[in-house]
């Protein structure tokens, strides 16, 4: 059933509020002058292309996903990024009520096809409605953006986007590995999972992320998504090369510095790999870095807590990681102190297992 | 025909594996293993039966009287309860059990709780509208 029109405006093939709504959205940002080129990312066979609209430091949102941007491809997603403070641009009034967000501010309820969240604490309302491809990312200000949301731009976008998608998921896991195949790094907070995948920095491993990654459960293929590395302030001194790049950096109390390695090192960020195994950091206090095998049941209760909690995820996406540690040879990475002794264990195992996919990043 | 009495909650997932089963409740923000005998007591809640069922299910695999089982039984349903895992109610569907016998002696079923994800859930709930353009205000 058609869904009535609230004005005149409105044009009578619209479905939905949200559909409405969406073109509102979609009307002001186009009509928005002057308007700025976008900017192409690819991440395998989904590509965004970013407006700005209004003025923005592109840097917040651009720098960390740097080394996937592109050439433009049809078929993308379009995000508009709206920053309210310097272009006007108000948000229409809301197709829902309030009542419908939860307490992360994900709005429940509405029409197949279109996701919503709102950050009360930043003030940044995400849209994304996939039959119009496209997303709106808006801020009353984004000067005042906690400097941490600058490493994981578009997380919520991408998440929501590929949600239904059977194919594709994004997982809070590490990343690390050759062309001909890598590893997910994943655990619970304290595990090591930062360590472990910050000591392969100077190996023969490729970094493709620390944080979150997206990965292809047909083809069994990880794509990197962030090209920063994070560290606790007091575990900079383990690692010498990234002590000259925190020189510059101010943090807050409690927060991590961010190291953006397709800036210092382009060489070391891989687009991505074929997924071989996953890995369990565990860290022992021993010297030695050991490897031993796993259970599917410890790689889900590692992956799926903080994927599901971080990306306000549901059963789709722990059905998704489910698939995945059936798929692939699951290790306890057993950490020691010697930190130059982990890449060369992850990279011992890479050599034992066959190699699954080959895939295009 | 047995009376089922207790329903899975629709605020969780779960999946088996070989020895164990991991359920997370993301309304609590906590996630759960369940091994041996409460991994069979899962797979029971889960093809609808009741407690008696259940009971009598657990006594065959692990061929011990069920006075044995009974308590540790009951309170092990009860935690998953508490932990709002399963609702008490009648499930519209159930279905059989598989003939299962298990060569290790009986131990009560223990739900393993994980609450390192709650801390990643705080709540914040939008409170504040404005009454013209209908958002949130930022207090």
């Amino acid at each position: 059933m058609a869904y009535q029109k609230v004005d005149d405006y409105q044009p009578a093939t619209l479905t939905s509020e949200e559909a409405y709504f969406t073109q509102l959205i979609a009307d002001r940002c186009r009509s928005f002058q002057p308007q700025s080129s976008a900017r192409s990312f690819g991440f395998g066979a989904l590509n965004l292309q970013v407006i700005f609209i209004g003025e923005s430091n592109q840097d917040f949102f651009t720098k960390a996903i740097s080394h996937r941007e592109g050439l433009s491809q049809p078929d993308g997603l379009t995000i508009y990024v709206v920053n309210h403070k310097t272009s006007g641009i108000m948000l229409p009034p809301p197709c829902w009520d309030w009542q419908q967000a939860d307490g992360h501010g994900v709005i429940h309820g509405l029409a197949a096809g279109y996701s919503g969240t709102f950050q009360q604490d930043t003030g940044v309302f995400t849209w994304i409605a996939h039959t119009e491809r496209l997303a709106l990312v808006w801020g009353t200000d984004f000067a005042t953006l906690p400097e941490w949301e600058r490493s994981f731009p578009f997380r919520y976008v991408l998440h929501k986007w590929l949600e239904d998608q059977e194919r594709y998921v994004l997982v809070h896991a590490g990343a690390v590995g050759t062309p001909s195949g890598g590893v997910l790094l994943t655990g619970r907070g304290g595990s090591g999972k930062s360590t472990s995948t910050l000591a392969c920095l100077q190996s023969r491993l490729q970094y493709a992320g620390d944080d979150f990654v997206m990965v292809d459960l047909d083809k069994l293929f990880v794509h990197s998504l962030y090209n920063v590395a994070k560290l606790d302030p007091e575990n900079l001194n383990r690692f010498p090369a990234l002590q000259p790049l925190a020189d510059d950096q101010t943090i807050a109390p409690g927060q991590k510095l961010q190291f953006y390695l397709h800036q210092h090192y382009p060489n070391v960020v891989t687009k991505g790999f074929p997924l071989k195994a996953i890995m369990l950091p565990r860290f022992t206090g021993s010297q030695q870095t050991t490897v031993r095998p796993a259970t599917p049941a410890e790689s889900l209760k590692a992956l799926a807590p903080s994927t599901l909690a971080l990306l306000r995820a549901d059963q789709r996406t722990f059905q998704k990681m489910t698939r995945l540690v059936h798929q692939v040879p699951v290790f306890w990475l057993e950490t020691g102190t010697d930190l130059a002794q982990i890449p060369d264990a992850i990279y011992t195992t890479l050599q034992s297992l066959p190699t699954y996919a080959k895939a295009s990043c | 025909m047995h009376i089922n009495q207790y329903g899975i909650s629709p605020a969780i997932v779960s999946e088996h594996f070989d020895d164990e089963v991991i359920i997370v409740n993301m309304s609590r923000g906590n996630y759960y293993s369940l091994r041996g005998s409460a991994a069979l007591v899962w797979q029971g809640v889960e093809a609808g039966a009741s407690q008696d069922v259940l009971l009598s299910y657990l006594a065959n695999a692990y061929s011990v009287d069920e006075a044995v089982i009974g308590a540790s039984l009951n309170a092990f349903i009860e935690q998953l309860v508490n932990e709002e895992l399963l609702t008490k109610g009648t499930r519209s569907q159930t279905s059989s059990l598989p003939t299962r016998t298990v060569s290790q002696s009986f131990t009560p079923p223990v739900l393993e709780i994980y609450t390192d994800m709650a801390d990643l859930l705080t709540l914040d709930p939008i409170h504040d509208v404005s009454p013209v353009e209908g958002w949130p205000i930022k207090k």
